[in-house]
């Protein structure tokens, strides 16, 4: 399902562009999305990471959700979810779409994934009644990808219908009608009606090939199916004329050409024209050994040879497909032997040597099943293809591979962690050192002293303010004349009685000394607002320092976000630790299980192949033994008679 | 012993049978994954949310984060190799793009470029970009903007905008308010 879930998310996600013009196809115009969490989640998602997407969509959504887009951003992480793997909870998001009186094209799309998660599911009422769902507000390609979603579910609940009653399933299919013709007709064939069937396969190839050249591949790939099932169906009703026009339909150059060869072989084979049956199988066998229909070529060459009496020829074939069946097991055993849980998961891990395995975009994530590049695998392909192409294979490496991403971030996260905690706990220390420090200066205590001296300054310059004694804050050469002023009197009263002295000094200096109150008086306003200046700016920057010296000592008393920090942060390393371990264990597990079905599937080719050598022992032996028979040797030793 | 006849039936029909079991497999077989595996990937997700968050808080509280994001709208005239950031006289953050980066940002997708810790005050944002211009000839713009920090994260948007009327790029500095 992974690769169905990959390519519903991949659909998803262009329409979800194209509706907020951002579409894919380069014909078309894309606009930065206007939520930046969104656009984020977006930017991740087309690398193909989807987990960081996921992860910044549920960010974003815990902090308050995403704006300008309506229902799609929403949409969109329903689509990652699929992509993802997370099926249910994809259900949840689509499903929680509806009843909201969202858009209609929001509801008829989330109708229709509801009905491929359904599908999937195997709960085709369920998946019926989401289809009948869907309106006219479907985007057109998903209505092509809807009507295909009809098609298969049809076949699943009834077979197939009818051509002639199947108008109404075909009539809305674009892209996908060769597709669904195909598959209607694998399902007449299973159900045993080979004519039903053949209408279907001819309906297919009455079809026009496709005009866009880019889907010209596609129509050249289902229609060698058909012509292939088709001849398949008409040798089976022994119609072998019929048989061997429809394999002459498949292109030489595809690997469906092999099984198309074979059936052509038989087909001749059919009506005893061996002659024309060698020629396909010869061709079949030069081609390589690791396909299925190659190896029944090296039954069937010379048993062909056989029936047209070349008895030398086919025991020279026979000998032949002896070695090449011998070599093969041995390239077969050796693969066996190597494969283990350890080893894949090593080269699983191991993106440099496997760029494949890397994180790349959306669509060479979509088509991953990289694993031919894995060297343990390489020689095995072909074996393997059946298996690497099933979707419950994708979906299990699928799965192993986003287990190993996710693994790989929590790794990530762990180291870092490690270096958060260690920060903190430093922060702690220098906080620590830091605050003795403090201690030692007194530094926290100084604010509170610096406060109390700024309010016995204040104190005092209010008692001159009121006292208005101008002396004292007189400055300048008012200041410096009143102390000489003050010296002058001093010395004039120790002088006091002294005949020489002038008759009017006591006069002179109490003319000065009003003069000098005067001045000082004049000033006084000015001399007083000059001192009160710095004190007003000292006493906003104490406060602020007080403040802040209450503050520091309150954190070094609690250290709260220290101790918050370091708590969050140990509470998380304890669950990232439990939660790598879960990965880890479940990694491994499904590594193991991968590779066991690897095996198993290697077995199964083995069997097959040991008979295939069992088959061609015996008939060189029977031929062996005919000709032994019919020329027995004259001088050599006798085959005892059996008695009856 | 059986006859050639018969012989060459029954192998045919083998054939046949196998053949048709090949050739018909369902286009579509569906499985489910493991339950499990979707609970354990749950679980890592929120995990990987819940650190995130925890990281943010740790390393660039609201009072002093500044984030950067770049988007592109249309690059019908520009085709991004670079892009160097600069706050005030250092430079931050730079990114050589690769496809891959710059297809995602074609598509709608929005890079978070940078996220770090500035001082509260006025700062200038410099955002330096190189790549090819609209006849493909090496273009070199810058975009700069004066902002002022405040105690709310500081969220940027440089923005290459195609402009049809001047038919070439337009470097933006958004500023988006929290």
């Amino acid at each position: 399902m992974g690769a169905v879930s990959h390519s519903i998310a991949l659909a998803l996600t262009l329409w979800g562009a194209a509706a907020l013009a951002a579409s894919p196809p380069a014909t078309q115009t894309h606009s930065a999305a206007q939520d930046l969490d969104y656009g984020e989640g977006l930017y991740h998602y087309y690398q193909g990471d989807f987990a960081q997407a996921l992860t910044t969509l549920e960010l974003a959504n815990q902090r308050g959700g995403m704006s300008g887009h309506g229902h799609y951003p929403q949409l969109m992480r329903a689509g990652m979810y699929l992509a993802y793997g997370m099926t249910e909870r994809a259900r949840a998001e689509f499903s929680a779409h509806l009843g909201q009186g969202e858009p209609e094209p929001v509801r008829d799309t989330a109708h229709y994934y509801l009905a491929r998660l359904s599908y999937q599911a195997r709960d085709y009422a369920a998946a019926r009644q989401h289809l009948q769902a869907v309106g006219e507000a479907l985007p057109p390609h998903l209505s092509d990808e809807s009507a295909l979603l009809a098609v298969h579910l049809r076949i699943q609940q009834s077979g197939a219908p009818s051509l002639a009653t199947a108008a109404p399933l075909l009539e809305p299919l674009a892209d996908n009608r060769y597709l669904a013709l195909l598959n209607l007709g694998n399902s007449a064939a299973r159900g045993g009606d080979p004519i039903r069937a053949q209408s279907y396969y001819r309906a297919m190839l009455d079809e026009d090939a496709p005009e866009d050249e880019a889907r010209v591949d596609e129509y050249l790939a289902i229609r060698d199916k058909v012509y292939t099932a088709l001849g398949y169906s008409y040798l089976e009703q022994r119609d072998y004329a019929s048989a061997k026009a429809a394999f002459r339909g498949v292109r030489l150059d595809t690997s469906l050409a092999n099984r198309a060869l074979l059936g052509y072989g038989w087909a001749a084979a059919s009506y005893h024209d061996y002659v024309l049956a060698l020629k396909p199988w010869q061709a079949l066998r030069q081609r390589s050994l690791l396909d299925p229909a190659v190896q029944e070529s090296l039954i069937a060459v010379p048993w062909a040879y056989e029936q047209i009496d070349s008895t030398g020829a086919a025991l020279g074939a026979y000998r032949e497909s002896e070695l090449l069946l011998t070599a093969e097991l041995a390239e077969l055993d050796a693969a066996l032997a190597r494969m283990s849980g350890s080893e894949l998961l090593a080269h699983l891990n191991d993106a440099e040597s496997h760029p494949s395995l890397q994180w790349g975009d959306t669509h060479s994530r979509q088509n991953w099943l990289s694993l031919d590049q894995v060297s343990v695998l390489q020689s095995d392909l072909t074996y393997l293809d059946e298996l690497l192409i099933s979707d419950d294979f994708q979906a299990r490496v699928q799965n192993l591979r986003d287990l190993l991403g996710l693994a790989d971030k929590l790794q990530q996260w762990q180291n870092k962690l490690v270096i958060y905690t260690q920060l903190w706990e430093d922060k702690r220390q220098r906080r620590v050192e830091r605050a003795a420090q403090l201690q030692q200066q007194q530094t926290l205590q100084q604010p509170a002293a610096l406060g109390a001296a700024h309010r016995e300054q204040r104190q005092r310059l209010q008692t001159l303010a009121q006292e208005r004694n101008a002396m004292a804050l007189a400055t300048g050469d008012t200041a410096k004349l009143w102390l000489r002023l003050q010296r002058a009197e001093q010395s004039f009263s120790q002088l006091q009685g002294q005949q020489n002295l002038p008759p009017d000094t006591a006069a002179k200096l109490q003319l000065y000394r009003g003069i000098l109150r005067w001045r000082a008086h004049e000033q006084f306003a000015h001399n007083l607002w000059q001192v009160q200046k710095p004190l007003t700016t000292a006493e906003a920057t104490l406060a602020e320092a007080d403040e802040r010296a209450t503050r520091i000592q309150s954190l070094l008393q609690s250290e709260p976000d220290i101790d918050a920090g370091l708590a969050a942060l140990n509470r998380l390393s304890a669950r990232n630790d439990r939660e790598l371990a879960a990965l880890r264990q479940a990694i491994q597990e499904r590594g193991n299980a991968l590779a066991d079905t690897l095996s198993e599937h290697l077995s199964n080719h083995r069997v097959r192949l040991n008979d295939y050598l069992a088959q061609t022992r015996l008939s060189i032996a029977r031929l062996l033994d005919d000709a032994y028979r019919a020329d027995p040797p004259s001088d050599g030793p006798q085959l005892p008679e059996v008695q009856p | 012993m059986a006859g050639p006849a018969s012989q060459e039936d029954t192998m045919i029909r083998t054939l046949l049978l196998l053949a048709l079991c090949l050739v018909c497999l369902p286009a579509g077989a569906q499985s489910d994954p493991a339950a499990d595996a979707q609970t354990l990937k749950q679980r890592a997700l929120e995990l990987n949310r819940d650190l995130l968050i925890l990281e943010e808080e740790l390393l660039y509280p609201p009072s002093s984060q500044i984030a950067l994001y770049l988007s592109m709208d249309v690059a019908e005239y520009f085709a991004l190799d670079a892009v160097k950031v600069k706050i005030d006289d250092t430079f931050v953050t730079s990114e050589l793009y690769t496809d891959n980066q710059v297809d995602a940002l074609i598509r709608g997708g929005v890079q978070k470029l940078y996220l770090g810790n500035i001082k509260s005050g006025a700062h200038e944002i410099s955002a330096f970009f190189t790549g090819e211009g609209p006849q493909g000839q090496p273009y070199k713009r810058a975009a700069s903007l004066q902002v002022e920090k405040t105690t709310a994260p500081l969220v940027l948007e440089l923005k290459i905008v195609d402009s049809t009327a001047k038919l070439q790029p337009v470097f933006e500095i958004k500023q988006w308010e929290l």
